[in-house]
């Protein structure tokens, strides 16, 4: 069985006043499946909906459409109750660190909090050995961590802080939405090889949402690549990212600033003028700056292809 | 040898604090002799608080209290002649500022307002750079801009919030460029984009800088970003330029350690051995390690590393490091 | 207590700590007030400043200087009734709309604009006019108290707002917390620096209230407040007759009470805004 199943999910957003209403459609008609031990990444440029999925499955959003399964069980359509349980299952780290925190709450409080809250312990020795247990698999001593406020530690630190405490539960299920893309450069492995270690130590499966191909392809198991609402490709990793088959993955793996000099980018790119007119195209989205476009794509959306173990929505393959 | 456009010597620059009566000094930059030429784009790489913000504001002469310039020389090349920047008036460094250099702020997308077309805010900022020109050759001259930077026309019509993020910031960095500048420095141009469109913006500024053939300063963190545009690179920690070279020179033979770090902990593609960031973290520059800033986290670092600060040495090829492991040839 | 330390380092909260310390000292007095309030000829009439009527006497045969403790004790109390009561209101009317939002914020904010809207002042008259003289100070208190509420609540619903849209909203609520938890725990930190601005603001606006109202007659006229002592003043000619520390009494001591409040909720505001304390915390470190 699946640890988590997305079936057909759909976000519609209506922005604008009473003389210009504008539907977005933020997710359209999204599914994939993560399986257990399984760290799935899902890529896209900002705006592509990724950040959405992950507020609608951890229920800071209602979907307009469609069903999210966790382990069999409907998870979209829950009162608060069954949503709090849930949340020893599936958990969550955000981009920005230094806004995860309240700047005006010591950032152990939170730790208490969760343990607390979800039952984890009844005593307040038993929450700091759970505490440490997991300050330590992320590397960060107990003696530095206690009674200190989110201003006292740096960007790499509290990231480390924020998935220590999304860990207090044992969750099955982490989402990590743009976990590294506000830690420096030279900090970022250390918190990338951390979801590996989850995944190969702990069992723990990852929801990774990213713009940087290099690290999804570092840790992943398996991509999805979105695109203004819509998967136009996924499947294993290393076919998608090492031979992307749709041409948006191709120029978002071209567009990746590799650390050589040798291989500087070549081709000018063509980028989106008008925040909106690519949601509102008829046929495939990708259409307007497509270098391989043809007819077809402009007038109908296409559906989706199996290319060699990866699922491609492009004519190109048809 | 190339025309120098800017020069540093010996620049310190700290952030003098009293809150509630306790005073912190934050050493943000220490020391730092930098020359840049014409015709070149020169890349500063360092992550968050190394000092790199404090740096640009210094070179465009944007400083507010509490950073003050505490010792060491900013000069300007004009037209042949070399203006100590901090021994001018203010008056006479309003002039040299967005004619001479112009400074493109890290998230500079919210510069542009929000009520104003396009072509409104360009005009207003030519305007008050360039006086007696009528409305109309003003909107002119922002429209020949913005087509030779290969933007499309229609945005000058539109309002910044109609626009997406990436185009709104190749705006601002053509509204920064308006008045052809000899020096453009750009802060974290594209940290908050995704990659496309940072590609998009990192073209344009190349673009930008092969019709004018003037310089760019560009600071990042991010070494692939410096390995596609950057001439030369400098790179900075805590405070203090430790290592710069040519872009090639610098990948193919790091020499400081600290370097050697960034490059090599970030992952490629086709390639899926482990790699490791340098531990620890990057102190906190009001309370600075005595010695080599860099010793707490070096895996090589040796007795004189802690007491003594490194000094900048030239090791040919225009590769200069600062570092005693380099000096003592035990690298 | 550090946190006194650290204010009385503000020339502003040092001025407007030090003329409430005094006021208060005269409130305190009163309980040892060698005269009943409510009696009239106990003294001399009309005889300027000397000892050991130190502020004088009045036309109505009273001290005035034991008649400012009163009016100054009971002033102050009625404000703080009336300053409590709006708070309360404010804080859980702009709590509750500001986190819910829909139709609920919807509601409270109508509610919350009516009394905006409504000719407040012609109200209170109107009550006042009904309640022929005999409404209580606390009535009062109670009566401002109610109508006190509507802008502070319309503020604090705007700051929910902007906090519910922070990040950490999520953390807490990921680490299970219930909704009443996260609004108090997360944001009352944030809301108290505005909470206390605006309390302090509520206690100017109730005092000149109640001067105003009482300069009409309307309120209770044998219970010394600030506003009565001024109104029996007016009443018998005394700036015309020459009595001028008669007048000059509840004047310059109103005066002084505004400024005072003023300064002290300007600097305790500053003090306890979120970006500051953030800063304060490194330093202890």
């Amino acid at each position: 069985m699946n640890l988590l199943e997305v079936r057909n999910l759909s976000k519609i957003y209506h922005i604008g006043s009473i003389f210009s209403r504008i539907k977005i459609v933020a997710v359209d008609k999204v599914s994939f499946d993560i399986k257990e031990a399984e760290i799935f990444t899902l890529a896209g440029e900002s705006g592509c909906g990724k950040t959405t999925t992950a507020k609608i499955i951890l229920g800071f959003e209602e979907p307009t459409s469609g069903e999210i399964h966790y382990r069999g069980r409907r998870v979209d359509n829950l009162n608060h109750k069954d949503r709090r349980e849930l949340l020893r299952q599936i958990q969550a780290v955000f981009q920005n660190p230094f806004s995860t925190f309240n700047p005006l709450r010591k950032v152990d409080s939170y730790f208490y909090d969760t343990i607390f809250n979800l039952g984890l312990a009844d005593t307040r020795e038993k929450a700091v050995e759970i505490i440490k247990e997991k300050l330590a698999a992320v590397g960060i001593a107990f003696e530095e961590f206690s009674e200190k406020y989110p201003s006292e530690f740096s960007g790499g630190q509290l990231q480390r802080i924020s998935i220590a405490r999304a860990l207090l539960s044992n969750p099955s299920l982490l989402i990590a939405d743009e976990p590294v893309s506000m830690v420096d450069a030279s900090l970022r492995m250390s918190i990338v090889n951390l979801f590996k270690d989850l995944k190969e130590k702990y069992g723990v499966s990852v929801l990774y949402i990213t713009h940087d191909l290099t690290t999804a392809y570092y840790v992943s198991d398996r991509v999805a690549i979105m695109f203004r609402g819509n998967i136009v490709e996924i499947g294993p990793a290393e076919k998608v990212l090492t031979s992307p088959k749709h041409p948006y993955t191709q120029l978002l793996r071209d567009s990746v600033p590799e650390a050589d000099p040798k291989k500087r980018w070549k081709e000018v790119v063509k980028l989106a003028d008008v925040e909106h007119e690519e949601y509102l195209r008829q046929g495939c989205k990708f259409a307007g700056r497509c270098p391989k476009v043809m007819d077809v794509c402009k007038k109908e959306v296409p559906p989706y292809f199996d290319v060699d173990g990866v699922k491609v929505m492009c004519f190109l393959y048809r | 040898m190339n025309v120098e456009v800017v020069k540093t010597e010996s620049l310190k620059s700290y952030y003098i604090l009293d809150i509630y009566g306790k005073k912190r000094v934050i050493k943000a930059v220490d020391e730092v002799d930098l020359t840049f030429e014409e015709n070149q784009i020169y890349g500063i790489a360092g992550e968050s608080g190394c000092g790199k913000s404090t740096l640009l504001k210094a070179l465009f002469a944007a400083i507010e209290p509490p950073q003050r310039i505490v010792g060491g020389k900013v000069l300007y090349y004009v037209d042949g002649k070399s203006y100590d920047v901090y021994s001018l008036s203010e008056e006479e460094r309003r002039k040299f500022r967005w004619n001479f250099i112009s400074y493109v702020p890290q998230g500079s997308m919210s510069v542009l307002n929000p009520v104003l077309k396009i072509k409104d805010s360009f005009k207003d900022f030519i305007e008050s750079h360039v006086k007696g020109k009528t409305k109309q050759e003003l909107y002119e001259i922002a429209k020949q801009h913005i087509e030779k930077l290969g933007l499309p026309l229609k945005i000058l019509n539109a309002y910044p919030h109609q626009l997406s993020g990436g185009m709104r910031q190749r705006v601002t960095i053509a509204l920064a460029t308006v008045l052809s500048p000899k020096v453009i420095i750009a802060d974290e141009p594209t940290t908050a984009l995704d990659v496309v469109t940072q590609r998009g913006v990192i073209q344009l500024l190349k673009e930008i800088q092969q019709i004018s053939k003037n310089t760019i300063i560009l600071v990042t963190h991010d070494m692939g970003v410096h390995a596609n545009i950057s001439d030369k690179i400098a790179i900075m920690y805590a405070g203090k330029i430790i290592e710069e070279a040519k872009t090639e020179e610098l990948f193919d033979n790091p020499m400081h350690p600290y370097t050697k770090y960034l490059i090599h902990s970030l992952p490629k593609f086709g390639d899926k051995e482990r790699r490791e960031s340098a531990p620890g973290s990057p102190p906190s520059l009001a309370d600075l390690p005595p010695g080599c800033a860099f010793h707490p986290r070096c895996p090589y670092a040796f007795d004189r590393c802690k007491k003594e600060v490194p000094v900048l040495k030239d090791y040919g090829r225009a590769h200069r490091v600062a570092c005693w492991l380099v000096e003592e040839g035990r690298g | 207590m550090q946190v006194l330390k650290d204010l009385l380092r503000d020339a502003r909260f040092r001025f407007g700590f030090i003329v409430l310390v005094i006021l208060i000292t005269l409130a305190v007095m009163s309980f040892f007030s060698p005269y009943n309030p409510f009696r009239w000829n106990v003294v001399p009439r009309d005889l300027p400043p000397h000892w050991p009527h130190i502020l004088g006497t009045n036309s109505l045969g009273q001290d005035i200087f034991w008649q400012l403790t009163f009016a100054v004790r009971n002033s102050l109390v009625m404000s703080l009734i009336a300053a409590l009561i709006s708070r309360v209101i404010a804080v859980n009317v702009g709590m509750v709309a500001g986190y819910r939002g829909g139709r609920t914020d919807r509601f409270l904010m109508f509610l919350s604009d009516s009394f905006l809207v409504m000719p407040l002042f012609i109200i209170i008259v109107l009550i006042g006019t009904i309640a022929k003289g005999r409404m209580s100070l606390p009535t009062l208190g109670l009566l401002l108290g109610v109508f006190g509420w509507a802008w502070d609540a319309r503020v604090i619903r705007s700051q929910v707002l902007s906090l519910r849209e922070r990040d950490f909203t999520y953390t807490a609520i990921l680490s299970g917390a219930k909704t009443i938890s996260i609004v108090f725990k997360e944001y009352m930190p944030f809301l108290i620096p505005l909470i206390f601005a605006t309390l302090i603001g509520n206690m100017s606006w109730a005092i000149g209230m109640e001067v105003t109202l009482a300069i009409l007659g309307l309120t209770n006229l044998n219970v010394p407040t600030l506003g009565t002592t001024l109104q029996w003043a007016i009443n018998y000619q005394a700036l015309l007759l020459g009595y001028w520390w008669w007048v000059l009494t509840p004047v310059v001591t109103s005066v002084f009470l505004f400024i005072a409040l003023y300064l002290i909720s300007v600097s305790i505001s500053e003090y306890l805004d979120p970006r500051m304390r953030i800063q304060r915390i490194g330093q202890q470190g």
